[in-house]
């Protein structure tokens, strides 16, 4: 259970939340560090670079989403994002400027630290996308012959669903905003498309999901996007 | 008061019609008559062929002093008194000789044709001295408007003006009528009256109904027969009468369109003396539209500055009402979502501290588990409080808090809530200096507590963690006061009193960095509750820096209860 003792930045102005994540992550053989505001957020990351960043939106002084955007512009750091429901607005901003993920306040330990783990793992994994092969239980893809098989049988899919599946296998376990996929689909004009997404996803998922209506490999996160999930 | 401009008017003084011809008649004759008997006693005809030509200067005087029929009749006279006083045979209509015929017909033509030409010229500087006098009045009235800022008061301006400068016209009152609800007007603009004081005749508001549909000119009249239109199915009635220039005249009541493009945005309403030559008539407004007439086209252009002006006014108003409405939608939204982060905030916290205390894979030892809990009972209370204050509001703001009084010491309360709150100072010294002889209050116990309570939680989250709070309490004849003072950044003056307005911190987003965001509820309900107990609260600078909020409360009664 002991993890390999990465660093993580936890951001929040409110001391309780702070101390509660804190103790947790420390127990869980985390380094950690603390912020209360933006500024003082975005001075520790240059200082100690650290392997992850939990954030909280809503600070006093410089915002959450300006330390993401500072953050993005120096480092591929993981982020993930705190913030309450209402801020619905700011949190898919936040995705759309380099968040990785999102934990909706108020949230128990163990959410927390099983995102933590993700976000970790993900960065540990090679470079994505120059993989030849990619395989998650019954899905299996060859990048070089572009053929995709579920459960041995292989799946005929048009360009647009198999570039759409290739941006999911690519970002995986990331959360991607529909803004994300459109622009990685269709280039920065597309941004009017959203409906026409929702279509390609649902096509995508009647032929590789093994129960399309309870799909479990690309998930919908309600009002931001999508996310691709390889944990079995 | 700003200084009046007055305009001058239109036309300058005119004589009536009669007048003016008997005048010219008069000079044509005598002028003629003169030159005739000049000839006549000193025998200059037929010893100077050409003595008609002196007849040419009584004619070019009269054509450009007098017009042209002064001139015309001029030149008639002196033809035929030639022919019968001077031209052989005399004093009879006839001409024996044929070159004679010729010299008088020549005469003739030429005095007409002179004549013709010095009226021409005399029209043209005529009109050029109206256009330029036009050009000036113009220029003061776009000069007046815009010196005025407020398009109500613009105008006023050009009500005003239209009265000045088309007195000449009859126009003796000028209003400018909107209509609001149906069937309704609302004055404007008045140039005589102040605007409340206008009432309409419910045949005004039908017939200013109908130019405000039909976009037409319509007139009410003292005589029924003067309609210009007999179409208008109103019933048309005697206004009034009144003596004017020592004539009676009429009185009219002139309803005009102001039309912005195709909108017809106001009615003006002219009073005027009825005088069928000077009225800018229907018949003649709208014959307008194809032959432009100066004068109604210089009526015209009042018209249309009022139009703009009216329509402008209402886009600014309707603008105003679209800036209000966002403003209260923007507020709703950032209040709501104020109040719910600050419900999850300590939500928040406890569920963070609550789920690590359960986690089976960490052992706490006994500090941590205590650290957990104590963080999980403060931001319960928290939560109370906060839960507590907006119950207060709401009863604030329904007027339904009522204060379930009694005796209590003040003392008591102050140390109670110092020793409630004593978790939140973590390591800062809070002083509390009570006199001995502080009197007992008639209070409910309940909202003075969550008073100092919210008066204490700001001293504490608003200023730097080390900064001192002192708690001042003391009697002052019949009333008591309480007074919760920091050394945090303050407040600035501007805004001592609306620190205590609802939801102030979300309006205005102060909030020192560094520290947790405060409800924006605590001073808006501490003010709801020491008013319904009878008392006063403010908030002032202290010297030395940081703020000091002071409490008055009645002692209530008559007794006078020393602890």
């Amino acid at each position: 259970m002991k993890k390999s003792g990465a660093t993580i930045l936890v951001v929040d102005d409110e001391r309780e939340i702070v101390r509660a994540l804190q103790r947790s992550l420390t127990a869980h053989d985390y380094k950690v560090y603390t912020a209360a505001n933006g500024e003082e957020a975005v001075a520790l990351v240059s200082q100690y670079r650290p392997d992850l960043l939990l954030l909280d939106l809503m600070l006093p002084g410089m915002s959450g989403l300006e330390v993401c955007w500072r953050v993005r512009a120096e480092s591929m750091m993981p982020i993930i994002v705190l913030s309450v429901k209402e801020a619905e607005h700011d949190k898919v901003e936040a995705l759309d400027l380099g968040a990785d993920d999102y934990i909706q306040k108020p949230f128990g330990i163990d959410e927390v630290l099983a995102r933590v783990r993700v976000a970790l793992r993900h960065v540990a994994q090679a470079p994505r996308g120059s993989d030849a092969q990619y395989q998650a239980g019954p899905l299996q893809v060859d990048f070089d012959r572009r053929r995709v098989c579920v459960q041995g049988q292989e799946v005929s899919l048009t360009p647009t669903e198999y570039d759409l599946l290739k941006v999911f296998i690519t970002h995986r376990g990331k959360i991607l905003t529909r803004q994300m996929l459109l622009k990685e689909l269709w280039g920065i004009e597309a941004y009017a498309r959203t409906h026409s997404l929702h279509v390609y996803v649902a096509q995508l998922r009647q032929k590789i999901e093994p129960i399309p209506e309870r799909p479990r490999f690309i998930l919908t996160i309600p009002a931001v996007g999508y996310r691709f999930n390889d944990e079995v | 008061m700003r200084p009046v401009v007055h305009f001058s008017s239109l036309e300058t003084e005119r004589k009536p019609h009669w007048q003016r011809y008997a005048l010219d008649t008069l000079f044509a004759f005598v002028g003629s008559m003169l030159v005739t008997g000049i000839i006549f006693v000193w025998h200059l005809y037929p010893r100077i062929p050409n003595i008609s030509i002196v007849y040419l200067l009584v004619v070019i005087s009269l054509a450009s002093t007098r017009g042209r029929y002064a001139s015309i009749l001029a030149s008639l006279v002196a033809f035929l008194a030639f022919d019968f006083f001077l031209v052989p045979p005399l004093y009879v209509f006839t001409i024996n000789r044929v070159e004679e015929w010729i010299a008088l017909f020549v005469f003739l033509v030429t005095a007409i044709l002179t004549s013709q030409l010095a009226v021409a010229l005399r029209e043209r500087a005529g009109q050029a001295a109206r256009r330029e006098r036009e050009t000036r009045i113009l220029y003061d009235l776009v000069r007046v408007a815009s010196r005025e800022e407020e398009p109500e008061r613009q105008l006023q301006a050009i009500v005003q003006s239209i009265v000045e400068v088309f007195a000449s016209w009859g126009v003796l009152d000028c209003v400018v009528l909107q209509a609001e609800a149906a069937g309704t007007f609302r004055v404007q603009a008045s140039a005589q009256q102040l605007c409340g004081q206008i009432t309409m005749s419910s045949d005004e508001k039908a017939i200013a109904n109908w130019v405000m549909n039909h976009g037409r000119t319509m007139g009410l009249y003292e005589d029924s027969s003067f309609a210009p239109s007999s179409s208008a199915p109103f019933t048309w009635r005697i206004l009034m009468r009144t003596t004017w220039g020592g004539r009676v005249a009429q009185r009219s009541l002139l309803l005009m369109p102001l039309h912005v493009g195709q909108k017809v945005v106001g009615v003006l309403r002219l009073r005027m003396l009825a005088d069928p030559r000077r009225l800018p008539y229907e018949e003649r407004l709208e014959e307008e539209d194809e032959h432009p007439n100066v004068r109604t086209a210089f009526f015209h252009t009042f018209l249309d500055q009022a139009s703009s002006l009216i329509e402008r006014a209402h886009l600014q108003r309707e603008n105003m009402h679209i800036a209000v409405l966002q403003r209260t939608d923007a507020l709703r939204a950032s209040l709501l979502s104020s109040v719910s982060h600050d419900l999850r905030t300590p939500l928040t916290s406890i569920k963070a501290a609550a789920s690590s205390l359960l986690q089976e894979d960490v052992s706490w030892d006994e500090e941590a588990r205590r650290s957990f809990a104590r963080s999980i009972e403060r931001e319960a209370d928290r939560l109370n409080r906060l839960v507590s204050n907006l119950l207060d509001m709401s009863r604030i703001e329904e007027g339904a808090l009522k204060p379930e009084k009694d005796w209590y010491s003040l003392k008591m309360l102050i140390h109670e809530v110092v020793g409630r709150l004593e978790p939140l100072f973590e390591g800062r010294t809070v002083h509390t200096h009570l006199p001995d002889d502080l009197l007992m209050v008639d209070l409910d116990y309940i909202q003075i507590d969550q008073v100092l309570t919210n008066l204490l939680e700001n001293a504490l989250r608003y200023t730097p963690p080390e900064s001192p709070i002192d708690i001042e309490a003391h009697s002052e004849s019949d009333q008591v006061q309480l007074a919760v003072s920091d050394r945090g950044p303050g407040i600035p003056a501007a805004d001592l009193e609306r620190v205590f307005d609802k939801f102030y911190r979300v309006l205005h987003g102060h909030h020192a960095v560094g520290y947790p965001m405060g409800s924006g509820l605590g001073l808006a309900v501490c003010k709801g509750v020491v008013e319904a107990h009878g008392g006063r609260i403010w908030a002032q600078q202290r010297e030395g820096g940081g703020l000091t909020v002071r409490v008055v409360l009645p002692v209530g009664g008559q007794e006078r209860i020393v602890e």
